[in-house]
């Protein structure tokens, strides 16, 4: 579904991605793991085309998608979920939700009903629909980051630690829409920080170090092997 | 004594809704690109200079004036935005506002050159007549000026939160990342913030000139302090912040020159700015966007 080769991204003279090869199939949730500065959200960033990699491409089920705007990646069908949620806090929950669709054709008069499917899958943004988006708590925040990306009708979802500053709780129920949306065929890629709830959800890993994949494999494959284990998960689990 | 302050109430009102369309120019800009345009003022008045001179050169018209006047400045708004604002990278936020200000120099020799004279007559749509209710009075011009500014208003407001332009220049100020993420195409918006704002500029431009009948090159300097100051008052980058904010500059001006001192009049606009900046950082609605902002990112 999803593919980037060997794409290199800079900021400024840093490099930041070395040669990253991933693939993300249809239908499934690819996971990628890593530490502080491996370049996961840089990989999410030059994706979507906010930054531009200076090698290699990026295919969206054959298209080349390398050398595309930010907003044309969006109207091919790549939707970001972005890091810290990222909503337009001044605006009402409705009109983030219109705001999401804002890729399609205004007139489309299916985006009405959608905003009616995310109040369904998400019924806290129905009860708060006036409401101002600035004022949701954290994990409301999130849903909401979601329902807007899932208006744009995405054919690949990216998200970008959708795990973060949430409270344990919170991040057991976004981890729980992950796995529905994907039941319901949407397919996920997935950058995250913890291992241990991604892992649950992932049908294949990549391990990003330093800007290139390290590992690739299956959730069991990690289990599998020691090292990695140990590095990503924590000595305790066995 | 009372009915004084109120016929002081009333002009200021008037005047201030003058006020009210320069700081909406600003707060537009502002809003989207949260970069100050210094020499959206003297833009203004560049363009007023395209319809003055327009009047005495071609045709004694006051439309053709307003016209002149509302693409002069449109012009030049561009002028500006490419030069300080697309040319310049998003961060260096002095850069363009060291820029704007150098702008402004060029803007007023240019006019400068274009009339040489240090003042001009400018036309209104009509002569100056007096309208009663009762105890009070109020000037034609003036009476225009605040119901075109009520239109205005409700014009944009439809524009911003009824059609789909105007949700991405909402969306761009309320999250510029975001507003990316969402396939909005930024930099258009900001050429079209830029556009409005200057539309909005060439119509309060013209209203103010016409109800003063002349114009000199200082009404570039007098456009950006008076709109600064309404829009510093009612709160950066708020556009029911910059109406209130025109509103009440015009009402305090007003009184001051009543029961104050002539002089006093200008004084009292920053001294009312200086008050406003101690105790409402903020201005008068952008207070509470400051606070929710601040709770929205402490809630996590």
């Amino acid at each position: 579904m999803l593919r980037t080769e060997k794409i290199t991204t800079f900021y400024g003279e840093i490099q930041a991605l070395n040669g990253l090869t991933l693939e993300a199939r249809k239908g499934e949730v690819t996971c990628v793991l890593g530490p502080n500065g491996a370049g996961k959200t840089t990989t999410m960033f030059t994706i979507a085309g906010i930054l531009k990699s200076r090698s290699g491409s990026i295919f969206l089920e054959d298209q080349e998608l390398t050398r595309e705007s930010a907003q044309q990646i969006v109207r091919k069908g790549i939707a970001l979920v972005p890091e810290n949620r990222l909503i337009f806090p001044q605006m009402s929950i409705k009109e983030n939700l219109y705001a999401g669709a804002f890729s399609r054709s205004s007139n489309d008069p299916s985006i009405e009903n959608d905003i009616l499917k995310m109040y369904q899958r998400f019924p806290r943004l129905e009860e708060r629909r006036k409401q101002l988006a600035g004022t949701l708590s954290g994990g409301e925040q999130q849903m909401l980051a979601i329902a807007r990306a899932l208006m744009a009708q995405p054919k690949i979802l990216l998200m970008d630690e959708p795990s973060l500053g949430l409270a344990p709780l919170v991040v057991k129920e976004i981890f729980t829409i992950i796995r529905q949306l994907n039941e319901e065929g949407v397919t996920i890629l997935l950058v995250e920080q913890n291992a241990r709830m991604a892992l649950k959800v992932a049908h294949k890993v990549y391990l990003l170090e330093q800007g290139k994949v390290s590992f690739s494999g299956s959730p069991e494959e990690i289990h599998q092997d020691e090292a990695i284990k140990r590095a990503y998960l924590g000595t305790e689990i066995s | 004594m009372f009915t004084d302050f109120l016929q002081n109430c009333i002009d200021g009102l008037m005047v201030g809704s003058g006020y009210a369309l320069l700081a909406l120019g600003f707060t537009m800009v502002f809003g989207v690109m949260k970069r100050l345009n210094l020499s959206y003022g003297p833009s203004i008045m560049l363009g007023a200079y395209v319809g003055t001179w327009l009047y005495l050169n071609v045709e004694q018209n006051a439309w053709l004036v307003l016209f002149g006047t509302i693409a002069g400045t449109i012009v030049v708004g561009i002028y500006v935005e490419r030069l300080c604002f697309r040319s310049i990278s998003r961060d260096s936020t002095i850069a363009s506002m060291v820029s704007s200000f150098v702008i402004w120099m060029q803007l007023e020799e240019i006019a400068m050159h274009l009339l040489p004279e240090r003042t001009y007559p400018f036309p209104a749509f009509f002569t100056t007549t007096r309208f009663e209710f009762g105890q009070f009075y109020a000037r034609s011009e003036h009476l225009t000026m605040f119901i075109l500014m009520l239109i205005i208003v409700i014009l944009l407001h439809f524009f911003l939160y009824r059609t789909r332009p105007g949700l991405a220049i909402r969306a761009v100020s309320d999250n510029p990342l975001a507003s990316l993420y969402i396939g909005i195409d930024r930099s258009m918006t900001l050429f079209l913030a830029f556009f409005i704002a200057s539309l909005l500029g060439g119509i309060a431009g013209f209203l103010i000139l016409s109800a003063d009948s002349q114009i000199t090159p200082y009404f570039g300097l007098w456009a950006t302090f008076k709109g600064l100051i309404a829009m510093m008052l009612g709160g950066m980058g708020s556009l029911p912040g910059a109406i209130l904010g025109g509103l009440l500059l015009g009402v305090v001006e007003a009184n001051v020159f009543w029961y104050y001192d002539p002089i006093m009049r200008d004084i009292s606009a920053y001294l009312l700015l200086f008050i406003m900046l101690i105790f409402r950082p903020g201005g008068l609605i952008g207070q509470s966007i400051v606070l929710r902002h601040r709770i929205a990112q402490e809630r996590v």
